[in-house]
């Protein structure tokens, strides 16, 4: 079992042993490997450029993804517009070596490392096994390895419900991978592990840091026929880069907690564990594909456990599309439920007045509900009906039409910059033009 | 100014209709030969491991052979016919699996050769290689694993 404890030295030695090999490797086997002449260079992209209008839900801006900037506007061209330059290279069948930079629209002041999508080395020593070192994604989705490629996707975007807040896209690390047949399904299962480092962008509209470390991912799936199964397991330390406006709260609640009233800290936890800024996570995803004659059918289900955070969610969508010459209808619904009810704001008034006297007792219950209200704002609790249509007008490059209508639950609006915790209805309409080249 | 705007949705709606009924390009149904060069140890091919094989999914044939599939131009007809006879799949759809796959790093795709000659040429280098021709090779060096449909 590996250690668990930040900044236990076990992890240090072996992120430095890992640095060291990355390092290593790329020097002994890209090296002499540029040399060689059947090394093959390839250069290929992809894009998007979408239109997303919404109504509804006034004041709020909507949000593809936490990992990247929100609509400008109702009517808006961020939330889908992306542009991917993919360098591929390899040399015969047990070398290769990929880098991947994507241009959207991130939230204000993201590092331009953010850009880098995936950076690795690869090497197969047989037709089973791969190692790879670098920048690398999890085998976490059925579809969000692919987010940003939205020629892959059948939908203009991946569900926004379920694929919303999941960040994690890459792990700096390295993962071992193994394929094989049993019986009539093929296999594949992934271990990754690594850290990783991102920008997400809060409900103001503001960057922040997320940290993970000690990231450990377990990704396995099986396809036979038309069939594909996926289950996922994801463990990680997450480490929030809080506002200071949060920090100031929670420094205030745990004074408050810390005053020698009789269950004062009892009724003050709840709302401390709420402002939750860092701490262990996991994440499990099920997810399955089918696909017979003209018709796809898929659905995931995930659980992100956050203990104590009110991001702690359950997700779930299901998609089902029928092709017919060209285009392909779909519809979908997906949903994200929260696990916790939102938090309540306790009685501080009545246990302090005859304690520090009414003026201060009432300084601190305006202090809870500053707490309680802030906690809100990280609760997801919402879903989502669309249906659409995706038109192959040549072999690279699809049109898709999107209707969604959304329901935002009371309470549960972490999915959209500037929500405010009221209930919200509305709609959205897209149009994109997804394209690949050089592939 | 409401009633232009909801003109102009359902003239886009009903358009999107109107190209959905258009008809791809047929694709002829003429045989596609799966084949290898006589010097690899392959000597016949299941659909469904050629299927794998050309998806991905796995890197070796019968017996646990490793395999490298060789793919042809990618906007060309023998490709097409190809994917359509292996996976009933037409060529967009294909395009659209391998841009999840490769963007992604999970599998490249098959290097793409230029035509049939190309592909026999390689082959005949390469023991371990597999490819498809839309003739049956006269070539004595060739062996076909795989007649589709």
């Amino acid at each position: 079992m590996l250690p668990a404890r930040p900044g236990c030295p076990f992890w240090k030695a072996a992120s430095r042993a890992c640095r060291t090999a990355v390092l290593a490797l790329a020097v002994t086997a890209a090296g002499p490997a540029l040399a060689q002449e059947d090394s093959r260079w390839n250069v290929s992209g992809y894009g998007t450029a979408g239109v997303t209008s919404q109504s509804g839900a006034e004041g709020w801006r909507f949000l593809r993804n936490s990992a990247q900037a929100a609509a400008d506007g109702r009517t808006s061209a961020t939330p889908d517009s992306r542009a991917g330059l993919q360098l591929n290279w390899s040399r015969g069948p047990q070398w290769d070596a990929a880098l991947q930079v994507v241009a959207m629209k991130k939230p204000p002041g993201a590092p331009l490392s953010d850009s880098l999508e995936w950076a690795y080395l690869s090497h197969r020593p047989d037709a089973s096994w791969r190692l790879r070192l670098g920048r690398i994604n999890p085998d976490l989705f059925l579809y969000a390895d692919s987010r940003n490629v939205g020629y892959g996707l059948p939908w203009a975007r991946p569900p926004v419900d379920f694929y919303g807040f999941a960040p994690l896209a890459a792990v700096d690390g390295l993962d071992v991978e193994r394929q094989w047949s049993s019986g009539d399904g093929e296999w594949r299962g992934r271990l990754t592990a690594g850290s990783f480092s991102i920008s997400g962008i809060d409900t103001r509209g503001q960057r922040f840091g997320i940290r993970g470390r000690e990231t450990l991912a377990l990704g396995l799936s099986r396809e036979e026929g038309g069939l594909l199964l996926k289950a996922s397991y994801l463990r990680t330390r997450l480490a929030m880069g809080a506002p200071p406006e949060l920090l100031l709260l929670r420094d205030g609640l745990s004074q408050l907690a810390a005053l020698p009233v009789p269950g004062l800290a009892h009724a003050i936890g709840p709302l401390q564990h709420n402002l939750w800024i860092g701490g262990p996570v996991s994440y499990r995803g099920f997810g399955a594909q089918y696909e017979r004659g003209p018709w796809t059918i898929a659905a995931e289900a995930s659980d992100l456990s956050v203990p104590g955070s009110p991001l702690n969610a359950r997700r779930g969508y299901v998609s089902l599309g029928y092709r017919h010459k060209t285009v392909t209808y779909f519809a979908l619904a997906s949903r994200v439920v929260p696990r916790k009810p939102a938090p309540e704001v306790p009685d501080l008034m009545t246990p302090l007045t005859p304690v520090i006297g009414a003026p201060a007792a009432a300084a601190a219950q305006q202090l809870a509900g500053y707490a309680g209200a802030a906690a809100v704002l990280y609760r997801y609790d919402q879903s989502t009906v669309g249906a659409g249509l995706r038109w192959d007008l040549l072999p690279n490059a699809a049109v898709k039409l999107q209707v969604d209508r959304f329901k935002v639950h009371a309470n549960g609006s972490a999915g959209w910059v500037h929500g405010d915790g009221r209930a919200a209805r509305g709609t959205l309409y897209s149009v994109v033009f997804d394209f690949v080249w050089g592939q | 100014m409401r009633l232009a705007a909801r003109s102009a949705r359902r003239g886009c709606v009903a358009l999107l209709l109107g190209l959905a009924t258009w008809t791809g390009r047929a694709l002829a149904a003429e045989p596609i030969y799966v084949v290898v060069s006589t010097r690899s140890p392959v000597s016949t091919a299941t659909q469904k491991e050629v299927l794998a094989l050309f998806t991905g999914r796995s890197r070796t044939l019968a017996g646990g052979a490793p395999a490298t599939p060789l793919d042809q131009q990618r906007d060309g007809a023998t490709r097409a016919a190809f994917y359509q006879a292996l996976t009933g799949m037409d060529i967009a759809r294909i395009n659209s699996y391998w841009a999840r796959l490769h963007f992604t790093g999970q599998v490249q795709p098959p290097q793409a050769l230029g035509d049939d000659a190309s592909v026999i040429e390689r082959l005949r280098a390469d023991p371990g290689a597999i490819g498809y021709v839309a003739k049956e090779p006269a070539d004595a060096s060739m062996r076909v694993v795989l007649r589709l449909p």
